[in-house]
């Protein structure tokens, strides 16, 4: 399992690079400018305070308030663009790792030697794991350097629970795109299957909350579990939310290495 | 013990019966051949074989052990190429070595083989021709030493010479003790190297004999040009078949006993006179054509 392992680190080496590097530069463009923002704060706080309120739900943006470099971040950040780019990384970890292996016929090769499917599957989630601790780490923690270097104040334990939320809402996601993975022959199927079920889950968080009357549609999406505002403006873990993830990695990641190791390749 | 027996093995793809129960056994040592038409279900049984794909029904024992239940162990000692060997175009040929000598954890001959097939590992697997790619292939599958080697129409795109060294390096695991599970579309390949042949079609096995039973199947053909004419009616007996010829010409193809067509001929003067028994690709087509 350890040549799985070690094989996906050099055959991906790049694109976990480039991914972190592209999170670390994120981190680097928001806390540069951030002492030119929270010098405009109150000019920006009243500005934001014209947009429609349905707008700021639907970016769950619940107080306009720049005095901290943690709820600036939260807003422009964590709140969009790095699930994103936490969501398109795993998912492509996870249509490679089995799906792409099928796809490209290698997978043949693969399994005519002394290797079971569940050590396969074990060692590429293992891989998938790692990568997902090196982002975390990289494009989270890189903050406090940053911060300080740019002579910014910031609370690390906020920046901790937001890396522990990530973490949790990442390994579901990666684990609900190893399910859908182990069921494919083709990587771009499960990028389909992975980014409409979660443009279904946005839209569904989204429509929670705009409509009161459909407000319990937000307990079946992500985005609404994974609150990167409260984490970072707050410090709160939502242990609800952690418990969610949790079941969903695990009966995921039990139903995908069943269904990958009875299907045909 | 045979090394390898199927037993009643069926797989069904939705109403397709792609193996419809099949039932033999190869020993070891056997060069088996395995053929069939393109669809027959040659590639499905061996894709059974190598637990990429799950039967439908029935069973298939490798040294006596459950091919699907002991699959990871019983890899060690099974070694598999496809004449469609796919790989990892970024990796070069030593990293594809180095990865699978880690997987097989077992006794390696890959400089040998390297050095043999003259195959340059430094380059990338994206960059090799279909024949480089294939000797890589050959390299992956050889290398540990298998007591049982699966190959799926293995000279596929390969030139004459490698062809050959394929052939050298059967012959020698064979003399080792290994074991050859064969399948081709190249029936004077199948003649020159296999041992005992299966015929698979439509997903049966339709004949499983020896290459020296099959010659026995003898079928000849006949030329003769007589002087002067001859009566066409005399010739048409139930194991002759008219082939196309001039119309001065006796061309037959007879089945088994050959006598009273020679007997036939002698009533007649002969200017010549050709008789040889037919390549052994007439008798496997016609199993084929049944």
């Amino acid at each position: 399992m350890g040549a799985i392992i070690a094989r996906m680190f050099k055959d991906r080496r790049i694109s976990l690079l480039v991914y972190c590097l592209s999170g670390v530069a994120f981190l680097e463009m928001y806390v540069a400018i951030y002492p030119s923002i929270a010098a405009q704060s109150a000019n920006f706080t009243e500005l934001l305070k014209n947009y429609p309120q349905e707008f700021m739900k639907a970016f769950g943006i619940e107080k306009l308030d720049m005095s901290t470099l943690e709820n600036y971040i939260a807003m422009e950040h964590f709140s969009l663009i790095w699930p994103l780019m936490l969501v398109i990384f795993m998912i492509a970890i996870a249509g490679s790792a089995l799906a792409g292996e099928v796809e490209r016929g290698t997978i043949e090769l693969l399994l005519s030697r002394p290797l079971s499917r569940l050590k396969m599957f074990i060692g590429r989630y293992v891989y998938g794991l790692i990568a997902l601790v090196v982002f975390i780490l990289t494009t989270v923690f890189t903050v406090i350097p940053l911060a300080s270097m740019h002579h910014v104040a910031y609370h690390a334990d906020r920046f901790g629970i937001v890396a522990i939320m990530g973490m949790f809402f990442g390994l579901a996601i990666f684990s609900l795109a190893m399910l859908v993975s182990a069921f494919s022959s083709e990587k771009g199927r499960v990028s389909m299957v992975m980014g409409g079920l979660l443009v279904l889950m946005y839209v569904l968080n989204l429509v929670a909350a705009l409509k009161e009357n459909l407000s319990d549609l937000k307990y079946f999406s992500f985005f609404h579990y994974f609150d990167a505002q409260s984490a970072l403006t707050k410090g709160e873990l939502n242990m609800t939310s952690i418990w969610v993830f949790v079941v969903v990695i695990i009966v995921s990641t039990i139903v995908g290495a069943v269904v990958w190791t009875k299907r045909d390749v | 013990m045979p090394v390898l027996e199927f037993h009643n093995l069926a797989k069904h793809f939705g109403q397709t019966k792609a193996i419809d129960g099949i039932t033999y056994s190869v020993e070891k040592g056997e060069v088996f051949g395995f053929l069939g038409p393109n669809g027959a279900g040659k590639t499905t049984t061996i894709r059974c074989l190598m637990d990429f794909i799950r039967p439908s029904s029935g069973s298939i024992s490798l040294f006596g052990r459950d091919s699907h239940q002991d699959a990871v162990d019983l890899k060690h000692q099974v070694g598999y190429l496809s004449g469609y060997v796919r790989m990892n175009d970024k990796w070069t040929g030593r990293e594809h070595i180095r990865f699978y000598k880690k997987l097989n954890g077992r006794q390696d001959s890959s400089d040998e083989l390297i050095k043999r097939l003259d195959f340059d590992p430094t380059k990338h697997a994206g960059q090799l021709s279909s024949g480089n790619k294939q000797k890589l292939g050959i390299i992956l599958a050889f290398m540990h030493n298998p007591d049982l080697l699966v190959l799926d129409e293995p000279t596929t795109g390969l030139d004459p010479l490698l062809q050959n060294d394929v052939y050298e390096l059967i012959n020698e695991r064979v003399k080792n003790g290994a074991t050859i599970f064969f399948s081709s579309h190249n029936l004077p390949e199948v003649e020159k190297i296999c041992t005992r042949v299966g015929i698979i079609r439509q997903g049966k096995m339709v004949a499983v004999q020896s290459i020296d039973e099959l010659k026995v199947k003898k079928v000849y053909h006949v030329h003769a040009h007589t002087v002067g004419g001859f009566d066409r009616a005399k010739f048409n007996q139930s194991n002759v078949t008219w082939l196309e010829a001039p119309a001065n010409e006796i061309s037959l193809e007879v089945r088994g006993d050959v006598t009273e067509i020679v007997k036939t001929l002698s009533s007649y003067q002969l200017s010549d006179l050709l008789i040889e028994r037919a390549p052994l690709d007439k008798i496997f087509l016609e199993y084929y054509e049944q």
